[in-house]
């Protein structure tokens, strides 16, 4: 195994003033390796964007880590200096989002806001750096680059915009891409383009990418591994095969189950889970998922379940596949 | 079985020159349920809005129960909005935040006369909510108080209100998170089975389509390139683009990632719809005469309708079967030339 590039311990992020705040990450546990693509999966109010955006020291204003670190290879982002964020953000790290449209400058041509980080992190020229750009948009599949590199957003189709978010991200050659939801505002034939490059860029670049998703199907296209998240926390860590093939949480098992695929084979209802995913302001006792739970055992809502690894390459944390012995507490 | 509804080469023009309908023509039976599929701007939405009057064809008939309604009279429409009803997408943005629960699911039996005073409207909602899994007690609460997949329960329980006889729902589930739209896709198959309510269901998302549909018409570009029963058209897609659009379905399993057929580029404008058969810009097989004639919509198999010069002559399935898994980005290898699709 490679090693990790992004080491996130026990993150907790919480909003409003500390009297009355709410806890929205409560102990999140991610690590990605050189050169893997892992998919971070959940349903909205899940945290999975906001620990993107912690990692990436990007809260808003009304947000704050509470505890936990971040390490970017060796360096813990939740105390670097903003000078130092500056220098790995766009440059060694770097996050594409949802909406290309409200993500770009709408008044500053592509070509500038590609250009920007290569005069910044790589101090090339303008002639030069306007080189590499021509070079980026036709590596991220815009045809016509040297006509593209100065149109305005709004010139683009979304599909477009998104190669080019792409292609600013990965203009400096970082090793980490965080993609929130990329695909999601997409048309499903552009999403399978989208996927191809993203897939393509790893390869070719030995790239790291976290991708944000609430669809299964792109993390079956594209993850190598996976973690669910709920109520703030990871629930499930598995490679991509077994978390489809031994799905261990009963929330990713409801999930899979609750998603209705292209090959399925015809049924009248498709089974669902009760309920609806809670609010952080009504965040349930232990084990956050548990009043939805068919599995629900008497310690689930007094204690937090921890991750435990029970295979080569799966976590979960989950008292009905403990092993520890639940009449501790 | 007996039509319903019987649209006849709807056309809708804005500004003069944005063909976003541009003559679409299909029929829809009792307790069927007729999925429109298609990326955006194909026209899906407009579609809706024209069957519900929401807004007037440039061109085209729209037959209900065999009764022309394209062009009647505001008061008439009030009649036949009794028949048909509609739910939309978001249901943060189409429930009044001003109404309770209770007023919002009974506001149309109060149009239409159809209860006498509050007492009896209080107790429809009762009963209205508890047959959409709603406690009788949210009654009075606000939509603000109720989650995205209770607000949709919320306007698909309106929906019925008034026993409609066919339901237009434009992409219903596609706002709500995955463990909640389980539950509302079974709402709504539920009520149909018991009310026998038509559904024009206008979607996207080809697993969710595959569930819920009897036939399956795909438009690009403002018209109808294929129509099908639903296990013809997932069986073997006859038109190229229909082919490619379920081939970039994402996997349902990491073992299943597999080669795509992927398109060049963008859809046109409407503004400027391609001559000929106009998805030759971006299909894999085009030929000449794509690009001169237009394919019309034609049988090629029971109740299978393709509008493609080659439906059945060349699939393209079975000419990529032989195509090992696409390399780095998507290419692939030994696909033959007139088949290789550049980005």
């Amino acid at each position: 195994m490679s090693e990790p590039i992004l080491t996130i311990r026990d993150l907790k992020v919480a909003f409003g003033p500390e009297k009355v705040s709410m806890e929205a990450l409560r102990g999140v546990d991610i690590t990605v390796r050189r050169g893997e693509c892992l998919g971070v999966v959940g349903e909205s109010g899940s945290g999975k964007s906001l620990t993107a955006l912690a990692a990436m020291r990007l809260l808003p204003s009304a947000a704050r880590i509470t505890g936990g670190s971040v390490l970017f290879k060796d360096q813990d982002m939740t105390s670097l200096s903003r000078k130092g964020l500056e220098q790995l953000r766009g440059n060694e790290m770097s996050m594409i989002f949802q909406e290309p449209m409200t993500a770009l400058n709408p008044v500053m041509r592509v070509g500038d806001q590609i250009a920007a980080p290569l005069r910044k992190h790589k101090g090339l020229s303008a002639k030069a750096a306007r080189a590499r750009t021509i070079e980026q948009l036709d590596s991220v599949g815009i045809p016509d680059p040297h006509r593209r590199i100065d149109n305005f957003p709004h010139e683009m189709s979304g599909g477009m915009r998104q190669r080019v978010m792409i292609a600013m991200a990965l203009a400096c050659e970082p090793k980490l891409l965080i993609a929130d939801e990329p695909t999601t505002a997409l048309d499903v034939t552009i999403q399978a383009q989208i996927l191809d490059l993203l897939r393509a860029k790893q390869k070719e670049m030995d790239l790291a990418i976290i991708i944000i998703t609430h669809d299964f199907g792109v993390v079956a296209e594209i993850a190598d591994r996976v973690n669910v998240m709920y109520g703030g926390r990871v629930v499930e860590e598995a490679g991509v095969g077994a978390l489809f093939d031994h799905t261990l949480h009963p929330y990713s098992i409801g999930l899979l189950n609750a998603t209705p695929t292209i090959e399925m084979e015809q049924q009248r209802r498709l089974p669902a889970i009760g309920g609806a995913v809670p609010h952080i302001s009504e965040m349930p006792s232990g084990c956050a998922f548990h009043p939805r739970c068919p599995e629900r055992r008497p310690t689930c809502d007094r204690l937090v379940p921890n991750l435990e690894t029970v295979a080569l390459d799966q976590r979960v944390a989950c008292w009905a596949r403990s092993t520890a012995d639940e009449q501790v507490a | 079985m007996n039509k319903l509804l019987e649209v006849t080469d709807l056309k809708k023009i804005f500004g003069g020159s944005v063909r976003a309908v541009d003559g679409v023509s299909f029929s829809l039976a009792e307790r069927e349920t007729l999925a429109l599929v298609g990326e955006s701007g194909c026209g899906k939405s407009t579609v809706s809005r024209l069957i519900l009057r929401l807004t007037n064809p440039t061109q085209g008939t729209i037959r209900f129960e065999g009764k022309d309604i394209t062009r009647i009279s505001q008061g008439a429409l009030k009649s036949i909005r009794r028949e048909i009803q509609f739910v939309f997408q978001d249901p943060f943005s189409s429930l009044d935040p001003r109404m309770t629960a209770g007023e919002i699911v009974t506001e149309p039996l109060s149009v239409h006369g159809l209860v006498r005073n509050g007492r009896e409207r209080r107790s429809t909602a009762e009963r209205l909510l508890q047959a959409v899994g709603l406690s009788s007690k949210h009654v009075d609460n606000w939509p603000r108080q109720f989650s995205g997949g209770q607000r949709q329960r919320l306007g698909i329980i309106r929906a019925f209100a008034l026993g409609p006889r066919l339901i237009v729902a434009d992409e219903p589930v596609s706002a709500l998170d995955v463990s909640v739209r389980s539950q509302v896709i079974n709402i709504l198959q539920d009520m149909q089975e018991d009310k026998g309510t038509a559904y024009l269901f206008i979607s996207h998302d080809m697993a969710t389509v595959r569930h819920m549909a009897d036939r399956v018409a795909v438009m690009y570009l403002g018209k109808i390139v294929e129509l099908a029963p639903k296990t013809s058209f997932f069986a073997g897609p006859q038109h190229p683009y229909a082919e490619a659009l379920l081939s970039a379905v994402p996997a349902s399993h990491p073992s299943k990632r597999r080669r795509r057929i992927l398109l060049a580029g963008d859809p046109p404008s409407p503004i400027s719809i391609p001559s000929g058969c106009r998805f030759h810009t971006r299909c894999p097989i085009a030929q000449d005469v794509c690009k001169s004639s237009e394919p019309p919509l034609k049988p090629v198999a029971d109740n299978h309708l393709a509008a493609c010069h080659f439906a059945q002559a060349w699939p393209i399935a079975s000419r990529l079967k032989d195509v090992d898994a696409p390399t780095e980005g998507g290419r692939f290898d030994n696909v033959p030339g007139d088949l290789q699709v550049c980005r």
